[in-house]
């Protein structure tokens, strides 16, 4: 008797020292956040955290939202790639950038890697080639299974293994092999700006290094950043890593306008594609929320093409969930279809996970004020 | 997941039962709820049987559709010929007044020499609103690329909505199309921006060319009936939407030939199945 009462006595101070926040941060890290950190405001309190599973931050938002419960949390500090993106109104989604107390904060409680499960994530590789006279359809399938480690703040390294499923479109044999692997490091020195550095193996067959940086105010329309890169052609034939030397230099100019009551992207891109292919390249993207659509025209020496290309979050998401571990599909799935295919006309490289312009535009407070 | 894009591959195979896509399409289309799917032409662009008309409520939606022509319509003239073709489209409503269609033709009689033909896209603009402007316009403008142009066609339509009673809905409309093509000749290492003009009838093409018109009387948007002239002929067609996102469609041509198709439409702003498994 005396025994279950200083059980239960020893259950309620339990209780009050874990408090409402302490039952809301495990309900938000069931519902699939990651480095959960409640952090003291002037008006409440304010939520850190990492939500991998969604493309679009306002799903992630409302769905924090949802979950978090304590009424006293009054905005969330959602993180990308370990670094906090910005200060979201819990009740209107207004966006204000992050502070430098509010980051220091962040520093002090960021935990690596334990603060992040073992993610694991399903996508598919599916290339397509339409109009040979032979084989009009020829297609390429590959499902991807990889995972993300964050090894220090704002760096990463993803890596996995790459299944064949069908192929007449080329080479590459039927064999498992590696799946674009990279380290990466994504960075925001200063406010809205935006810096990646990728070095690892590319999509398309390339290898090499990636660098990033973007201007992007999330309250502006205007946007603009530089891609540029250095790479090579590899493949894996069998247990070896064949490699070209590095030769082929991309390096890119963009400008973005935003037409705020559409969710509507212009976009000028300018410079050198991929095979030294030098012109411009035109884009509309369209944000539906979960879904992009795009439409791009490009004139480059090697001619004139265009095409489309959309991502979308791979359906189901979520596969399986437990304390320390996930598996899920891919959060974004892009795919782009260009007229030509003799030569390359406007075009670059995915380098296994969302460029910094597709993930920012997300971030954008019109976007994310306007669903 | 593999499976959606191993069967987007798989649609293209030659040794398919008939209809296997559309059942693949179908699994498709059970996994998300869509929104209403409209009545769609042969090419997947809004309209009645082979003609598009004005109709326009397709934003933030992408729609599928399917469609099988008879040989004695067929629209592709390929390689001399007319074949009996099947058609799919994919749209997708970019903006509040613009939308884009892509098509690509199946020949089953000789897909092993051509395959899936050639790409055809296409952008359907609107210019008037029925709400507004008491008729509603739209433009058609096909891209002036590729090297078979059997499906272009630019046109303007007009259409006028009749409410006969609170479930009957009466609507007709009037459209012409250029007798003539636009092409830029697309080649490699060609940089010119020419834009050529070419006569239908002189290419072999006879997709929509001239003064064409028609009319749909639908109950609550369940079932209806249509019937059209597309400038060569007078076709007809009953269509049921059994599910909101699901169009069918039979119709005859000049009551000679049998076709069909179908069409799907899905949300493009879609919360992710986690948010909504949660809601329910």
């Amino acid at each position: 008797m005396k025994g279950s009462y200083f059980c239960l006595v020893g259950v309620f101070y339990l209780g009050l020292s874990m408090g409402y926040g302490q039952v809301a941060k495990l309900s938000l890290e069931k519902a699939g956040f990651e480095q959960v950190h409640r952090m003291p405001a002037d008006s409440g309190k304010l939520v850190i955290w990492e939500h991998r599973n969604f493309r679009n931050p306002h799903h992630s938002l409302l769905w924090a939202d949802r979950k978090v419960g304590d009424s006293s949390v009054t905005g969330f500090i959602p993180l990308y790639m370990n670094r906090p993106m910005g200060v979201y109104d819990r009740q209107t989604l207004s966006f204000r950038p992050v502070t430098a107390g509010e980051r220091a904060f962040f520093r002090k409680k960021n935990r690596l890697p334990t603060g992040y499960r073992w993610n694991f994530r399903v996508s598919p590789d599916f290339s397509a080639r339409f109009g040979d006279r032979k084989t009009p359809f020829r297609s390429r399938t590959n499902l991807i299974l990889d995972t993300r480690v964050y090894l220090l703040p704002g760096l990463s390294v993803q890596t996995g293994v790459l299944v064949p499923i069908q192929n007449n479109l080329g080479l590459w044999g039927t064999h498992w092999r590696l799946a674009p692997s990279h380290l990466h490091y994504f960075a925001i020195p200063l406010p809205h700006h935006f810096v990646g550095i990728t070095a690892g193996t590319f999509f398309q067959d390339r290898y090499g290094v990636h660098f990033q940086y973007r201007y992007d105010d999330f309250d502006k329309r205007w946007r603009m950043g530089l891609e540029t890169a250095y790479t090579g052609y590899y493949f894996i034939p069998g247990r070896k890593l064949y490699t070209d030397p590095l030769s082929d230099v991309i390096l890119l100019l963009d400008v973005e306008y935003r037409l705020n009551k559409m969710d509507l992207t212009f976009r000028i891109s300018g410079g050198q594609f991929i095979g030294r292919d030098r012109g411009v390249r035109g884009d509309l993207i369209r944000q539906f929320g979960g879904v992009d659509v795009g439409l791009f025209s490009a004139i480059t020496v090697n001619g004139t093409s265009g095409g489309f290309q959309f991502a979308f979050p791979l359906f189901p998401g979520k596969i399986a969930r437990g304390r320390r571990w996930e598996l899920r599909t891919t959060e974004e799935f892009r795919w782009e279809y260009n007229y030509s295919h003799a030569a390359p006309i406007g075009r670059t490289f995915r380098i296994g996970m969302p460029k910094l312009s597709d993930q920012l535009r997300q971030y954008n407070s019109f976007f994310i004020g306007n669903q | 997941m593999a499976r959606f894009f191993w069967g987007l591959h798989l649609v293209f195979k030659p040794w398919q039962p008939p209809g296997y896509s559309a059942y693949l399409l179908f699994l498709l289309a059970t996994m998300i709820f869509g929104q209403l799917a409209a009545q769609v032409n042969v090419l997947g662009k809004p309209g009645y049987i082979m003609t598009p008309n004005a109709r326009w409520e397709q934003e933030n939606q992408l729609a599928l559709s399917f469609s099988y022509v008879p040989q004695a319509y067929a629209i592709n003239h390929f390689m001399g010929a007319y074949h009996t073709e099947n058609i799919y489209g994919v749209g997708v409503g970019l903006t509040d007044f613009m939308e884009v269609y892509l098509n690509i033709t199946r020949v089953r009689a000789r897909a092993s020499d051509i395959g899936v033909g050639d790409r055809h896209l296409g952008f359907r603009f609107r210019l008037l609103a029925e709400e507004k402007h008491g008729v509603s316009a739209v433009l058609i403008v096909s891209a002036p690329i590729g090297t078979n142009q059997h499906l272009n066609h630019d046109a303007l339509i007009v259409e006028k909505t009749a409410e006969l009673s609170s479930t009957l809905r009466l609507r007709a409309t009037l459209g012409y199309a250029l007798p003539v093509i636009f092409v830029i000749p697309t080649k490699e290492g060609n940089r010119s921006l020419s834009l050529l003009l070419k006569s239908k009838k002189q290419e072999n093409i006879r997709y929509l060319s001239g003064v064409f018109g028609g009319f749909s009387l639908d109950w609550n948007e369940k079932v209806g009936l249509s019937m059209e002239h597309d400038g060569h002929s007078v076709n007809a067609g009953v269509f049921v939407r059994p599910l909101p996102w699901l169009l069918l469609q039979g119709h005859t041509f000049e009551a000679k030939e049998l076709g069909f198709s179908f069409s799907l439409s899905f949300p493009l702003s879609v919360p992710p199945k986690e948010m909504r498994a949660d809601e329910r």
